[in-house]
């Protein structure tokens, strides 16, 4: 049960993370609501765009708004499981073994071009993401939370990279494309990164407390039941093997959405209706989570790709075929 | 505590008001099937079920007593009464145990929920299924002018018509009428013949007589109609000496004639009339059969024998003519003056009044009723077989004559012998 108290003290935190956001992002709004909505859902986020588009930027200010611990890991294809997670160092004053945590030690973690490591590296990080906690040398180290890993990859200049696998995607709770800016964003963003004195970060409006207030809150809101099944048959009848998907899954799709699939779309709806300041789940609610939930989890199959079918065409379809509650 | 409480008040209404809706949609979609079956089994069966109708109150009570998923219920009812998820959602908060999001849910959805009753008003599927049943009913209602009878009905419709002469000469005669009885005005070869006793009530309608065969004049509107008076019925007798009681009728009758007078043929008009047909179809023609014996009836394009003792058509007396509107209608002819044209001609519908004796003979159809029955004529050597009644109607030919009480006996012996040798 929550108290008055936390539910205000959570709107209110909230609120002036999103001021704060804006005052250096330029435009990216949908961006930045997955990236919330991954916040206070406890998960993570695959953030994709070309170079350029500030993947880094918002990260970065997330971080310093929120007040939380950051660390950058630039992913390259010679870096190694020890360079993320930390290693055990032979300490000769103790003459002993001393564990040196690596840079998924923060609460706020940029894998920057996370398909740029080897598969290796990629399974290091991705296996921290999911049990929050490192195993080095026998001995167990937990992640502190809040733990958030904002990964970031380029879908172009893709010689030389290691696309991550399926079963990796699929730890991300949501996936957001960064698209390019209009003009009227260009210009401001232009102007505020030539004005002189660089790009000026926020400074903390919040701290690990309010996050994890913020979660509690986001937790206690009603999702009905009719609500709930409505997002489990969005999630089945990706499934092309499924009595009731669509036509175009059944000739396009390969492999549908796991369960975390619908994990996300109630996590993720949780999220959006406490940000738009409501106090309960909407049936809108799951259908504009469902782009960014569930869009790297399906696979299309060849000739999807050889049709130039997309996983958003397929998603509209999967929504349009699912009657609501 | 007060929003508790309200929050309570309006689920429960909720819920009453969702029993009733689902009655209501139950009741609907019951009777719109009893309905359905009724139809249907109008179509087939010809037979109104109105009972199936109460299939419209088993609905509504299936409608109540199904069972109803509260969440399913409270989302139904959010919807319609403009909170969305929100009653479903203050339901779950409340089942639950979380007050303050309760508080503060329900602090938003008060001012824009509806009153639970309005969950009553038809939506736009349930209006058009009461539209559909009451289209039903009224199909249903007005069935047997969509679907009649005589359509359906494999017999062909008889065409009767009443004979009103007698009966309105009955009643305008009054006691003397019926004292006197249905005696027929008969024209002068009958007179001391005794008609049957009793009229028919009922005898179909001479096609030509019908006033698709009367169009050929326009009788004006002083005039009754062909059907409306015994006039029509009444012309080949000769009045004056006619009966007492008959006069008086034909008396106290209208004085129009319902045929202009130039159109009823005077018996010398009318003979010559006859004598010039006899003449145009031809010695040859005239030869074969017995004029001396059998007169002509033109009717229409049949040419029908008929026995000397026929009546032949017989005027109006001249003071039943004289001023009736049908003679003013005569366009400057003098009376009797041939019609110049051949609409204005002799009416063929004229027929001998001894029709009212009509009677079908065996193996001939209500086409030939109106034709003049009488003794059929005795076979003219190789004129080819008469026509021989069989041995077992001869009364009906015998009946109505008042032959002496040994005649009689002879014309069935007379028969009886054609029987055999046509057997033979």
């Amino acid at each position: 049960m929550i108290t008055e108290e936390e539910l205000t003290l959570a709107q209110e935190a909230f609120a002036a993370l999103r001021e704060a956001i804006a005052e250096v992002i330029v435009g990216q709004e949908r961006v930045v609501e997955i990236a919330l909505w991954t916040l206070l859902s406890g998960g993570h986020l695959l953030v994709e765009g070309v170079p350029g588009l500030g993947k880094t930027l918002l990260v970065r200010t997330l971080a310093r708004a929120l007040g939380l611990s950051f660390s950058r890991i630039q992913f390259t294809p010679d870096l190694m499981p020890a360079d993320i997670l930390g290693t055990n160092v032979f300490a000769e004053d103790s003459g002993s073994f001393r564990f040196v945590p690596g840079p998924i030690f923060a609460n706020v973690v940029l894998a920057d071009e996370v398909n740029r490591a080897t598969p290796k590296t990629q399974a290091a990080l991705l296996e921290a993401m999911q049990e929050r906690q490192v195993t080095v040398g026998g001995e167990t180290h937990v992640l502190e939370e809040p733990f958030v890993v904002l990964a970031t990859q380029n879908p172009i200049e893709m010689e030389g990279t290691y696309p991550l696998p399926e079963a990796q995607v699929d730890r991300f709770l949501f996936k957001a494309e960064v698209s390019f800016p209009d003009e009227e964003e260009l210009v401001e963003i232009v102007r505020r990164n030539t004005a002189g004195g660089g790009i000026a970060l926020p400074d903390p409006v919040m701290g690990a407390r309010e996050v994890l207030l913020a979660r509690k809150v986001v937790g206690a809101y009603p999702v009905p039941e009719p609500l709930l099944e409505y997002a489990a048959r969005l999630v089945l009848v990706t499934h092309p093997h499924h009595p009731s998907a669509p036509a175009e899954v059944k000739k396009y799709v390969q492999y549908g959405a796991s369960p975390r699939g619908a994990l996300a779309l109630v996590f993720g709806a949780k999220a959006r209706a406490f940000l738009a300041g409501r106090y309960h789940v909407a049936l809108d609610d799951i259908r504009d989570v469902m782009e960014p939930a569930l869009i790297h989890r399906l696979i299309l199959n060849f000739r999807a790709e050889a049709e130039g079918i997309t996983v958003r065409e397929i998603l509209e379809e999967v929504k349009r075929s699912v009657p609501p509650p | 505590m007060v929003v508790l409480e309200v929050l309570h008040r309006t689920l429960r209404a909720v819920r009453i008001y969702g029993r009733l809706k689902r009655a209501l949609r139950g009741g609907l979609i019951g009777l719109a099937f009893g309905l359905g079956v009724t139809f249907a089994l109008k179509l087939f069966s010809g037979t109104v079920y109105w009972e199936l109708l109460s299939l419209g109150s088993l609905g509504a009570l299936v409608g109540v007593a199904l069972p109803w998923r509260p969440a399913r219920l409270y989302l139904w009812a959010g919807r319609r009464l403009a909170v969305g998820e929100g009653l479903l959602a203050a339901w779950e908060l409340l089942r639950r145990g979380e007050p303050v999001l309760l508080h503060k849910l329900w602090e938003k959805l008060a001012p824009s929920l509806e009153p639970p009753w309005k969950l009553l008003i038809l939506q736009r599927s349930e209006a058009i299924l009461l539209g559909g049943i009451l289209i039903f009913s009224l199909s249903l209602q007005f069935a047997p002018l969509l679907f009649p009878e005589h359509l359906t009905s494999s017999a062909p419709p008889t065409r009767t018509v009443a004979t009103p002469d007698v009966d309105r000469i009955s009643e305008r005669k009054g006691e003397s009428a019926s004292a006197v009885g249905p005696e027929p005005i008969r024209p002068e070869e009958w007179r001391g013949e005794k008609v049957p006793g009793k009229w028919p009530e009922r005898e179909t309608l001479p096609s030509d007589f019908s006033p698709k065969g009367s169009s050929s004049f326009t009788p004006s509107p002083a005039e009754p109609s062909l059907g409306d008076d015994t006039g029509a019925e009444l012309p080949s007798s000769s009045p004056g000496e006619a009966p007492a009681e008959t006069r008086e009728g034909i008396a106290e009758l209208p004085t129009q004639s319902p045929f202009p007078a130039a159109m009823v043929p005077t018996p010398q008009k009318k003979g010559e009339a006859l004598l010039r047909e006899v003449e145009e179809k031809g010695e040859g023609e005239a030869e074969g059969q017995p004029t001396s014996e059998t007169q002509i009836y033109r009717r229409g394009d049949e040419n029908l024998p008929s026995s000397p003792e026929a009546p032949e058509a017989v005027p109006f007396p001249e003071a039943q003519r004289a001023g009736s509107p049908g003679t003013e209608e005569l366009g400057g002819r003098a009376e009797g003056e041939p019609p110049a044209s051949e609409g204005e001609g002799i009416p063929d519908q004229v027929e001998p009044s001894r029709k009212t004796q009509a009677q079908m003979r065996p193996g001939e159809g209500p086409a030939r009723t109106g034709t003049v029955l009488s003794i059929p004529p005795e076979p003219s050597g190789d004129e080819g077989s008469p026509y021989i009644p069989p041995l077992g109607s001869t009364g009906i030919f015998l009946e109505g004559r008042d032959l002496p009480a040994g005649a009689e006996e002879i014309v069935r012996r007379y028969f009886s012998i054609l029987s055999q040798q046509e057997a033979k």
